[in-house]
């Protein structure tokens, strides 16, 4: 039955189940190192997931935990993300040249899901900018109405068809000014499209203004349709400092599947080039993230006895055998995973600085990747063999 | 046009309701003396973990905002729903 090998198939393996919470996924991180520790072994920790609350720009708490936790053998791949076609993010770096006022707007629009049956429109979009800009962050609704928040304050309106909450704070490290807007409305009111976030200046200073990010929260819950840029969509955790971050290409589009046992032609599928979902980076503060791409279309895993349809349907299951096809950056973050498990067997002691050192430097580009680094690619694309042969760096 | 208040719906999304969430809590000591411990402690927070100046607890909603404005306190990250990174439609923009 072991027709298809992982990268590492002889590593042990811990798995920590997770309720998906951000900070529920700190001690888990925690205790795999313990159990580590316990058993004198090296360890790499796959997270495929991720999430937009936060700075992206590692400094996230959460983060700071992983970033405090990895050290020599202690190493921690994150993915980038799928959400490149998402439209998720929003932003402007404003010309500190320009005459006129800073105004910046970015249009959105509400995708209504089911929640205990209801069915709602609900959006929580949080801007970021800079601790030294003053701007003034608006909501303007459908109706035209305009909302914002005191500075450190929260406020909550009611206005029958629709209700927006605001708040706002300082972040925890950089003191960047965090404004959140969360709206719930109903499909009915057609209040799902016509919502702004306007970010202006009172009046023209003479301190530049920075940078201006605005991501919606969860890519169920509506997307940018004005203004937005495809870029700085690495999630959290993927934006820690010392994570390998990981986004996906192609290398399948055909596998035999249920329940006829006919090959599945994906054609819209380009081999070797990057993942249409893969997630762009950089971080907000200007790293390089992703740091390298590895396999993650279609990828052949061991299906779970207890994978339901729903979540795993025939189309995806290998005809006549325990696997499934699945893709993302999650399948892609498992690779660089196995890859930097297999330089650990050889090196144990190796921190993530050097690791990632090691990554960057055999990693391989073509005409696909283009130079880099981009924003697509990182580095380029994992080299497993070339990897193991990387000599110490200074 | 549905006239029924937005708030009548809060209940699906349990926005106003207390509740225990899970926070992480960046403090100015590494690690965390016994005093601010045993102050935050006090102001509801239930710690699990302490990693560096770092801990990893949770707390209710309600009294998230006095760690707030402890004088002890860098940052406090409340949990946050992440997903998975799986990409499950067949093809671009499907």
């Amino acid at each position: 039955m072991r027709r298809w090998r992982g990268v590492a198939s002889e590593a042990d393996l811990a798995i920590v189940k997770t309720t998906m919470d951000s900070v529920g996924i700190a001690p888990g991180v925690a205790h795999i190192f313990d159990v580590a520790e316990e058993r004198s072994q090296p360890c790499v920790i796959n997270l495929s997931l991720g999430g937009h609350f936060g700075g992206h720009d590692g400094s996230s708490v959460v983060e700071r935990v992983i970033d405090e936790l990895s050290g020599p053998g202690r190493i921690v791949a994150v993915a980038a993300g799928n959400e490149n076609s998402r439209k998720l993010h929003a932003g402007i770096d404003l010309n500190p040249d320009r005459k006129v006022p800073a105004r910046w707007v970015a249009d959105l629009e509400i995708e209504p899901r089911m929640i205990n049956g209801h069915l709602l429109g609900m959006l929580v979009v949080q801007v970021w900018h800079q601790r030294e800009d003053t701007l003034d962050v608006y909501l303007r609704s459908p109706t035209g109405e305009m909302f914002s928040v005191e500075a450190e304050t929260s406020t909550a309106v009611d206005r029958g068809s629709f209700s927006v909450q605001a708040s706002h704070r300082r972040a925890g490290y950089s003191a960047d000014h965090v404004t959140t807007f969360g709206v719930e409305t109903l499909p009915q009111t057609q209040l799902l499209t016509g919502w702004s976030i306007i970010v202006q200046e009172a009046k023209r200073g003479n301190a530049p203004v920075g940078a201006i990010h605005a991501w919606v929260l969860n890519r169920d819950m509506g997307h940018f349709t004005h203004g937005t840029a495809q870029s700085y969509l690495v999630g959290m955790p993927g934006t820690a400092f010392s994570a390998i971050t990981v986004a996906s290409y192609a290398t399948r589009r055909t596998w035999t599947a249920e329940p006829d046992g006919g090959r599945r032609p994906l054609d819209a599928i380009n081999l070797e080039d990057i993942s249409y979902f893969s997630s762009p980076g950089p971080t907000r503060d200007r790293h390089n993230k992703p740091e390298v791409a590895a396999p993650g279309q279609w990828i052949l895993a061991p299906l779970s006895s207890t994978a339901s349809e729903v979540h795993v349907p025939e189309w995806m299951r290998v005809h006549d055998r325990p696997y499934a096809a699945m893709q993302g950056t999650s399948m892609a973050t498992p690779y660089v995973s196995g890859a930097i498990a297999l330089l650990l067997e050889r090196a144990p002691n190796l921190d993530w600085a050097e690791i990632k050192r090691r990554i960057i430097k055999s990693a391989r580009t073509d005409r696909f990747t283009k130079p880099s680094w981009n924003s697509r690619w990182g580095y380029g694309k994992l080299d497993v063999e070339g990897l193991l042969k990387v000599e110490s760096g200074p | 046009m549905n006239d029924r208040p937005i708030s009548e719906l809060r209940y699906v999304t349990a926005s106003d309701q207390d509740r225990r969430i899970k926070v992480a809590v960046a403090v100015r000591n590494r690690p965390p003396s016994e005093e601010a411990l045993k102050r935050l402690r006090g102001l509801g927070l239930t710690v699990d973990r302490i990693v560096g100046n770092k801990i990893l607890g949770s707390v209710l909603s309600s009294e998230r905002n006095g760690l707030v404005a402890d004088a002890d306190i860098l940052a406090v990250e409340e949990g946050a729903q992440l997903s998975l990174s799986h990409s499950l439609s067949p093809n671009p923009d499907t």
